[in-house]
């Protein structure tokens, strides 16, 4: 989507900060056979260390074209194939050991209906036994309330200005690097309860929860959602 | 469940800041053609009044015995049949053409699968037609990190509330009572339970003078409608 493509040229250093997933994500990647999948691949910030690390083949899939022409570039000759699609209705030529949807990424799905289509095409995209992993920010009213509207600077002279829609559960974030504005992307903050039922219409189990990356048990406390499901053997 | 049991005495008094919801529910039960259930009836205070203004019958189902009792007493003479149950598992002798959870009791339902269970039980209740109408708040940052860790005086009920936003949880608390719990619940996850259980959204308002719901609104007021 062309709202992504403005961001493509800063993304990495808006991602600069968010280093502990990729030891996670390249963990899972070793024990699962090739091609991993993943969904919203962006710039390979995820998909290039693990292709690196496990020599594995991986297939990235984002809808941003801005985005899969800087992660090809720096994939050089990985074996990471960059795809343009929409993670709600992609499909693959075989089913797969093991998808992954880094980053929170899910959550710029924007209805009940987008994340149940995305939730049951990776099923479809599994083979029995198959793991899908993700990870997404717990929406805290105590982090939103102390950053609602406020200008943030991240990294320079980059900035970015986040207001929260509570009706929607929904988070609109304008972003910019200096006097130049680059436009506004929203996410959709989902609870414990509404991630459980999308694994449930989509016939996945939870095989963990974890709280953060290094794979702290989740409680209430936690900012993270961590998960890792499997379908059913 | 017992926890409400402790509550019973003050339930009305603690449920006085709640939206004005009764003339709503009352609308729904002069249309509904046929029998009509209110999940969570607690002391009846949408029951009683429902049905003394619409002469029909209802029946009022809840987990607590001790609400059930307050109920009965003020419902005497009226045709409102209380019944000690279980809104996750609850059986009806004919299918009803509304059922209704008022005073946003649904967020008293633990995680996916509960509200699930209530969410299939109610459709397989209802006649084909048949409405399922619910209210319940729509999360709001500000009110959470205004109100965590503070003790509140709601018309007598002293309580303290607690977020544990890992959970989407508000934990209630009153010296000399059993903590209750909340969980508020988005927008898409009610889709996503109307869908489950087959049930078609008629509409959502954003209140009770059944104003359109935008991103301005505090409450969600649902009527779903299972096909015909």
């Amino acid at each position: 989507m062309a709202e992504y493509d403005v961001w493509a040229p800063d993304y990495d250093d808006w991602a600069a900060d968010m280093t502990e997933d990729v030891p996670f994500y390249v963990d899972l990647a070793r024990e699962a056979a090739e091609p991993i999948v993943e969904l919203g691949i962006g710039t390979g910030r995820i998909a290039i260390p693990i292709a690196r690390a496990t020599g594995k083949r991986v297939i990235g899939i984002d809808r941003s074209p801005a985005m899969l022409a800087v992660g090809r570039d720096r994939a050089g000759e990985l074996p990471v194939e960059f795809r343009e699609g929409d993670f709600r209705d992609f499909t693959l030529e075989a089913p797969v050991d093991l998808v992954i949807c880094p980053f929170r990424a899910l959550l710029h799905a924007a209805t009940w209906p987008d994340k149940r289509r995305v939730f049951e095409s990776v099923a479809a995209a599994l083979k029995p036994g198959g793991r899908f992993a993700w990870n997404s920010f717990v929406f805290s009213p105590f982090i939103a309330a102390r950053i609602h509207d406020q200008r943030q600077t991240r990294g320079g002279d980059l900035w970015e200005v986040v207001r929260h829609v509570p009706a929607d559960n929904r988070i609109d974030l304008t972003r910019g690097r200096g006097d130049r504005e680059d436009g506004m992307v929203r996410l959709w903050w989902v609870t414990k309860s509404e991630w459980e039922g999308l694994l449930d219409v989509a016939g996945l189990e939870v095989e963990a929860l974890y709280g953060w990356f290094d794979k702290r048990p989740f409680d209430d406390e936690s900012l993270e959602f961590v998960w890792v499901a499997r379908k059913p053997a | 469940m017992a926890e409400y049991d402790s509550w019973a005495s003050v339930y009305d008094a603690w449920g006085g800041g709640m939206p004005d919801d009764v003339a709503h529910y009352v609308r729904l039960a002069r249309e509904a053609d046929g029998p009509i259930v209110e999940l969570a009836v607690g002391t009846g205070r949408v029951a009683i009044p429902l049905v003394r203004e619409t002469g029909k019958p209802v029946l009022g189902i809840d987990s607590s015995a001790a609400m059930l009792d307050i109920a009965r007493e003020r419902a005497a003479g009226l045709p409102l049949e209380l019944r000690l149950g279980d809104m996750r598992d609850f059986e009806l002798d004919e299918p009803a053409a509304l059922v209704y959870v008022p005073g946003r009791s649904l967020l008293h339902l633990r995680g996916w699968a509960e509200k699930r269970a209530v969410f299939e039980r109610v459709s397989r209740s209802l006649r084909p037609g048949g409405r399922f109408a619910f209210n319940a708040f729509a999360f709001s940052h500000t009110v959470a990190a205004s109100l965590d860790g503070q003790t509140l005086d709601q018309n007598g009920v002293v309580h303290t509330l607690h977020y544990a936003v890992g959970d989407s949880r508000v934990d209630i608390s009153r010296d000399g009572a059993a903590t209750l719990h909340l969980w508020w619940a988005t927008r898409s996850e009610w889709e996503g339970l109307l869908d489950v259980a087959g049930l078609g959204v008629e509409a959502l308002y954003g209140g009770f003078a059944l104003e359109p719901f935008t991103d301005e609104s505090h409450e969600f007021v649902w009527v779903a409608r299972k096909p015909s």
